[in-house]
């Protein structure tokens, strides 16, 4: 009996832990409340996002996705691209500027009356603080800065950025949303600690001219930003966010419930399985969009057997693209031909469809002397990529039918690179995601197939080699012709998939469901992962 | 004699931790990978991923590398994570205290129920108390974690809203002054019971699921053990002399039935703590679980050695505790 009563009593303890646990939480009384809130917080309208957590909040460092979406909003930059397109760029902390005829010097003329979230003001010294500072941090962001000669201070408000050779993208390159970035010298200063430019500080602080401002970030689960109210552009009585949470959440499952539930405003993440549940939900708007990345089977050009063309262009037949497309991505991808993106200006519209054809690779390897194939390549892929892994194994299958064997390896990513990175370890065949910096073809032809950019010097890891090519990559960021520069990228793009150095699989959409309450999103393909967090509101 | 076991045991622990350390070093530095690329990011250039490559101390030697890991760590510094680009004894500080919060829950809950459930099971053979033990520990350790986890936070907070997704404490509340980094703990020294109930709230769920496995074999292994102890003749002794059955349970069966129940507690603490990372992950709990996959994933050699060191001296303390039980629950184990 008592014993009885010794476990009833366990039991009890443990069941009025959980009561208690599963009790509805009521609202503290004011004076057990331990941190501060804004005020008026009754009346606040917070955006929830959900996203991984930044990397870090130094505009000097900042250089990935998942730092951007707060840096974004919390920075600005000199110039932006306009609305959803890439095209065309719109003033932002300059509000004109001129370039010289021989595309050497750059003129900002910057605006007047913008002030830094620590109440200092904008000017010309700033901007060239903050872009000398990243410089010598001579992290990612400081390679904006690769072609800059020098950077003058010509008055308070104009700022002359002259570089080396002329390079035609250079004006797009300060509209990334990572990079250039404006700081506050000010807080810099103040927060110097032995010569170290505030690094320690800001890379969980943040003082710049942008709409929000940094509340706080809690380790691992969320950072919050609150408005801005001396933000330069002025509000306007339907701009009704005054905070945004950027809470740590990346499970696509636990994205739907908290979307679905409205815990959530919106999320970077989602898994395209949730896609349709999304698009049927009509509190919901999936916002799905074409972006500019895109994913390949990168291939060796000089690993054995793959340096024979005939065999690379076997594996390029065995390949069903459009299989890849209907069953890898469900149809939520685009067809790609070549390099770049179809939204890309300097695509060759030309350029013909992928290609599979079984039989034609089969005759192609036996010319090449495998009459059965009966060879095998290694293929790497960054671990945890499934579209990469799936894509991957079509092309497996592809090959199985013409008697090669396709070894398909997972690798975290600096292993990867490690391999590819060295000629003497290159992979036969390797699964490559491009996410432009810089909306100009230089951007992926130059880094990707430029011999100058083999190995650790860039993104040429299948040491693909071809003067002709070299030659007018050289030529097209020299000059600012746009119609010129059009034509020569189109004769690149068909000179490459003449010599079969990639397969291309995909260009990726994306999209980031959001709550029907939430308006005002605009997406740009150069802004992936963020939002325009001035331009949104929320409304019924 | 018990201290200079104690003692004994700790210096023991030390050389165990210096070989785990060496072998974590020299298995992270074989490995063919560049960690400063994917640290400098995918648009570096190659000044800026050379510059990173020194500031990491990658353009050393592995044998000096490794001698001034030692040095710092004899000085108290675990280095920078290449990551977080903080020190990561502050990322450490930061992130352990919530793993370790959710442990120590899940532990200790899955402890208390699994004893219990398991004394249950044994006392009450093949009746439906048993039976129902039993199912339930089959099911704790036949699901999938993550799967349990998405599903009780499918019926607890989608469609039923009693619990919270996940977090540690409500937003609206928020976290308490930082003491011991266990919200549980700090709000309790704040006097703010508001938050107390709130972080216990948040807890449920990924304690439950954390727990979900220990307490299945916890279960299991102490009906086995009770009802092996609980046929013995001394036990039949003890009854034919009259003593209560709540006696005879407590003070000549369970004991003897603990032991090798003790073992598997101290190794289910290691199970807890290596299932956190899902768990952590689902319910968007701040704690070292994450951590760990991204240092793991991004070859951040400093975050990966001070997540071992945290790991095996935790590892260290639990099979000292669960020796030192032993001696407790069995008279005729003496230490000294």
């Amino acid at each position: 009996m008592k014993y009885r009563l010794l476990v009833c009593g366990v039991v009890m303890v443990l069941l009025m832990l959980v009561t208690v646990g599963c009790a509805p939480e009521t609202e503290p009384p004011d004076d057990e409340t331990p941190a501060p809130k804004p005020e008026d917080e009754v009346d606040a309208v917070t955006m929830m996002v959900g996203r991984d957590m930044p990397t870090t909040l130094d505009p000097g460092k900042a250089n990935d996705v998942c730092s951007a979406t707060p840096v974004r909003a919390m920075y600005e930059t000199l110039v932006g691209y306009r609305g959803s397109g890439t095209e065309e760029l719109e003033p932002v902390l300059a509000r004109e500027w001129e370039i010289s005829s021989d595309g050497l010097t750059y003129t900002f003329h910057l605006r007047e009356g913008v002030k830094f979230h620590d109440g200092t003001d904008l000017d010309a010294d700033a901007v060239k603080f903050s872009f000398d500072r990243a410089i010598e941090l001579g992290h990612a962001p400081a390679d904006i800065f690769g072609p800059v000669d020098e950077i003058a201070v010509l008055d308070m408000h104009m700022l002359q950025i002259t570089l080396q050779y002329p390079y035609a993208p250079f004006l797009y390159t300060l509209a990334s949303q990572v990079g250039p970035l404006v700081v506050s010298p000010t807080a810099v200063r103040e927060h110097e600690v032995d010569g170290d430019l505030a690094q320690e500080w800001l890379h969980d602080n943040a003082v710049g001219t942008g709409s929000f401002k940094f509340e706080e970030w809690i380790p691992g689960q969320q950072v919050s930003l609150a408005r801005f109210e001396d933000y330069w552009k002025g509000w306007e009585d339907w701009q009704n966010v005054d905070r945004i949470i950027i809470k740590n959440v990346v499970e696509p499952a636990t994205i739907r419930m908290l979307l679905e539930k409205g815990d959530l405003d919106t999320s970077v993440f989602s898994s395209q399985d949730d896609w349709p549940a999304f698009e049927a939900n009509p509190d919901i708007n999936l916002n799905r969009n074409a972006t500019l990345n895109t994913l390949y089977h990168m291939v060796s050009q000089i690993n054995e057997p793959l340096d024979d063309i005939r065999v690379r262009e076997a594996v390029s037949l065995a390949y069903n693209a459009q299989q890849a497309i209907d069953q890898v991505f469900r149809g939520y991808a685009f067809e790609l031909r070549g390099v770049l993106p179809s939204d890309q200006w300097g695509y060759a519209e030309d350029l013909a469809p992928h290609e599979h054809d079984l039989d034609r690779a089969a005759d192609l390897l036996k010319e090449a002397g495998y009459p059965d194939g009966g060879f095998k390549m290694r293929y790497g892929y960054v671990e945890g990529s499934e579209p990469a892994r799936q894509a991957a194994e079509v092309l497996q299958a592809g090959l199985s039918r013409i008697g090669v064997e396709l070894e398909l390896t997972p690798m975290t990513w600096p292993t990867l690179w490690s391999a590819i990175s060295d000629p003497a370890t290159a992979l036969d065949i390797y699964a490559f995601y491009w996410f432009p910096r810089v909306a100009d073809p230089d951007n992926w032809l130059y880094v990707m197939f430029h011999s100058e950019m083999q190995g650790e010097a860039g993104y040429n890891c299948i040491y693909y080699e071809n003067s002709r090519v070299d030659e007018l990559l050289d030529a097209a960021r020299r000059t600012p012709d746009r119609d010129a520069r059009v034509e020569m990228y189109e004769e690149i793009q068909h000179l490459i998939v003449a010599d079969y150095a990639i397969i291309p699989v995909a260009q990726l959409d994306v999209a980031y469901p959001m709550r029907a309450w939430v308006k005002g999103y605009v997406f740009n393909p150069m802004y992936i992962g963020t939002y325009n967090f001035y331009d949104m509101y929320k409304s019924e | 004699m018990l201290l200079n076991y104690i003692a004994g045991r700790l210096l023991l622990a030390c050389f165990v931790i210096m070989g785990v350390l060496t072998l974590t070093f020299a298995i992270s530095h074989v490995i063919p990978a560049d960690p400063a690329r994917a640290a400098a990011g995918l648009h570096a250039s190659p000044e800026a991923v050379q510059a990173m490559r020194r500031e990491m101390g990658l353009d050393l030697p592995v044998v000096q590398r490794y001698f001034m890991y030692l040095q710092g760590l004899l000085s108290g510094d675990l280095g920078r994570s290449i990551h977080t680009r903080r020190l990561v004894l502050r990322d450490l500080r930061d992130y352990f205290p919530a793993t370790a919060e959710l442990v120590f829950l899940s532990f200790g809950i899955s402890s208390m129920l699994g004893l219990v459930m398991g004394i249950v099971a044994a006392v009450k053979r093949n009746t439906v108390v048993d039976h129902f033990c039993r199912v339930l520990s089959i099911v704790g350790v036949a699901v999938p974690m993550f799967w349990l986890a998405l599903m009780m936070q499918l019926l607890f907070y989608r469609m039923l809203g009693w619990l919270p997704f996940g977090g540690r404490i409500a937003d609206a509340i928020g976290a308490p002054a930082r003491v011991s980094g266990m919200m549980l703990i700090d709000t309790l020294l704040a006097g703010n019971l508001a938050g107390f109930l709130s972080v216990l709230h948040h807890a449920v769920l990924p304690t439950i699921t954390l727990a979900s496995y220990p307490v299945a074999m916890i279960t299991r292994l102490t009906r086995s053990s009770m009802l092996e102890v609980m046929t013995q003749q001394y036990i039949y002794t003890a009854r034919a002399k009259g003593l209560s059955e709540l006696i005879v349970i407590n003070k000549h069966a369970l004991k003897n039935a603990l032991i090798p129940v003790l073992t598997v507690i101290g190794l289910q603490f290691g199970f807890v703590l290596g299932g956190n990372v899902v768990v952590e992950l689902i319910f968007n709990w701040a704690g070292m679980g994450l951590y760990v996959v991204n240092s793991i994933m991004t070859m951040d050699f400093p975050a990966i050695m001070g997540c071992t060191l945290i790991i095996a001296l935790v590892f260290c303390l639990v099979n000292l505790v669960v020796d030192l039980l032993y001696a407790w629950v069995d008279p005729r184990v003496k230490y000294g």
